[in-house]
């Protein structure tokens, strides 16, 4: 038996069947790839969190902390000179530290070296440690951070 | 006694008969155990069912670690080392599961290389390699998985480092590495995602694969050594039956091997380490063994270059019997392809060995040396300046 436009009814059955578990199953699908997509927190705009006080922090020193998930490190590079950086190295995500006495991070993944202003100095990272703002107002050092 | 056993060996029999084709099924096992191999079955060909005894002990002692192990960034760790501590036999478990799964990729390397240098892999048994080839990615997805679930330093930034390569991959990369995390970086989202696919995902997929293998090559039997497409020349009559001549043989390695696993878990159990710290890298992060030829190939092509590079083995793996379509088995008929594998082995060897050895110190001839990240030696003249500010 054959359908106006020559199709074998058959077949055309066939085609049906099967274009529609496919769809059915594509639809099975979509809501298994929703769910396991991350779900996150939606919205949420850069957040000022507090880092501490100046008079904790030496000339020199650095300090590392977590907001939201993030790593940060802190510096105080010089007197007024307050620095913070995702301590995440852009090379391959080990977290950084700050050494004093050289005035640079330092990777311990692969040898990644960055300058106090988070350039890269010498190693495989391909691009500058991600800087956050930081502001100071009287003794109180605060971080702008990205959402969590 | 044996009158009783008989006896209700009979009652099972009549019960069978009476609803199934019992005949049929007894036939099938009798032909399955008294199967004729060629007589050219050896020990090598041992490697298999070994890999097969070996995913059993994973089998068994996974679902027993499971029995204490918690899947959280909280209690991971903790409940690793009660295992390993207080759950009385637990450090057993635990080393049988942990040794056992390097065995394992050392057995599948084996029994890769014999079958790469008798040519079994050649016509008409190309599927038999193939769902080989994904069977040796399944089962380095499952330590890649099962390195994360102890949840120490080492596991936790080894991860991180390995997860990161993966952006690199153009277009998907990025997404990819966020689905495969449960977000940007490693947290217990990724713990649970790693866990799914070590207890539940990746076991079913290899016992899935492991009976195709295995159906496939019973269905064609073992490769004799006879050029592609010649009809197997063997003599009925100097077949080796498989039970009681080639179990024979499995059992005996079976024993050997069964006393070196014990020997190693005894002897060089499985570390704990530190408990993650997701704010400090240690140094000297490496991943696991069968990972260090392609981590330190990505040294040398780094980003998408490096995908690149590194996909390029498994595949050629992967297509190898549809490009070598030349007759010959016997390898001192194929010198090409036994030269060409005598050198991927060799430069997997010096990859993992410089892998191994980058980024730390060597004591060689009285010597110590500095090697850098890509493998470079440097003679250390004056010791004690570097290592104080480690
Ligand atoms: C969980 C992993 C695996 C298991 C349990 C397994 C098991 C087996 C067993 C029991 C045999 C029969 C005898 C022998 O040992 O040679 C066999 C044959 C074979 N295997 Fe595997 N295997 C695995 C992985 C692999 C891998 C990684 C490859 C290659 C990439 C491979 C390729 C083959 C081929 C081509 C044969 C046929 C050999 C012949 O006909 O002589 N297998 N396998
Ligand atoms: S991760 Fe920092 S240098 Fe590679």
């Amino acid at each position: 038996m054959v359908t106006d436009n020559g199709l074998p009814r058959r077949k055309f059955l066939d085609y049906f069947l099967g274009g529609g578990l496919g769809v059915l199953l594509l639809g099975m699908a979509a809501p298994i790839g929703a769910y396991l997509w991350p779900a996150r927190k939606r919205g949420g705009v850069q957040e000022m969190i507090d880092a501490g006080r100046v008079s904790e922090l030496p000339v020199g020193s650095g300090k590392a902390f977590q907001v939201g998930g993030h790593p940060i490190l802190l510096v105080r590079a010089g007197e007024t000179e307050f620095r913070a950086f995702s301590s995440a190295c852009p090379h391959l995500g080990c977290i950084v530290h700050w050494d004093g006495p050289s005035r640079e991070f330092k990777c311990p993944c692969h040898a990644g070296v960055f300058s106090a202003d988070g350039k890269v100095v010498s190693g495989p990272p391909p691009s500058a440690l991600i800087a956050y703002q930081v502001t100071v107002t009287g003794d109180q050092i605060k971080i702008k951070v990205p959402p969590a | 006694m044996g009158n009783f056993l008989s006896n209700a060996r009979n009652k099972i029999e009549s019960f069978m008969r009476d609803r199934y084709p019992w005949d049929v099924f007894t036939d099938f096992a009798k032909h399955q155990a008294h199967k004729p191999l060629p007589p050219h079955v050896s020990w090598w060909h041992t490697f298999g069912s070994l890999a097969v005894f070996l995913l059993v002990n994973q089998i068994v002692t996974g679902i027993l670690l499971m029995v204490y192990y918690r899947p959280t960034s909280d209690h991971a760790f903790d409940s690793i080392k009660f295992i390993q501590t207080e759950v009385p036999a637990g450090w057993l478990i635990r080393g049988l599961h942990s040794w056992g799964a390097t065995l394992m990729i050392v057995m599948l390397i084996l029994h890769m290389i014999r079958v790469f240098v008798m040519g079994s892999y050649k016509k008409p048994r190309e599927l038999t390699w193939v769902t080989g080839v994904f069977l040796l990615g399944v089962t380095v997805t499952f330590g890649f998985t099962g390195y994360l679930l102890p949840w120490n330093q080492l596991s936790y930034w080894a991860t991180t480092v390995g997860t990161e390569v993966s952006r690199n991959i153009p277009v998907i990369g990025n997404a990819m590495t966020v689905f495969l995390r449960g977000g940007e970086g490693i947290s217990g989202e990724t713990l649970a995602r790693f866990y799914v696919l070590h207890v539940v995902v990746l076991p079913w997929v290899v016992v899935g694969l492991v009976a195709v293998h295995l159906f496939l090559m019973r269905v064609q039997n073992l490769a004799t050594m006879d050029p592609v497409g010649s009809a197997p020349s063997w003599p009925k009559d100097q077949a080796i039956r498989f039970f009681p001549e080639h179990v024979l043989k499995e059992m005996s390695v079976f024993t050997v091997f069964l006393g070196l696993l014990l020997a190693l878990v005894i002897f060089s159990p499985p570390e704990l380490g530190e408990p993650a710290d997701p704010l400090n890298t240690p140094a000297g992060i490496k991943p696991e063994w069968y990972f260090l030829p392609t981590y330190q190939l990505l040294k040398y092509f780094p980003k998408t270059l490096g995908i690149f590079t590194s996909m390029l083995p498994p595949l050629l793996l992967l297509i190898l019997p549809f490009i070598d379509r030349s007759l010959d088995r016997h390898p001192k008929r194929r010198p090409l392809a036994m030269t060409l594998g005598a050198i991927a082995v060799a430069a997997s060897l010096i990859l993992g060995v410089v892998g191994k050895i980058s980024e730390s110190h060597v004591q060689f001839l009285g010597k110590t040396y500095e090697v850098d990240l890509y493998g470079r030696w440097l003679a250390v003249h004056d010791e004690t300046s570097d290592t104080g500010a480690r």
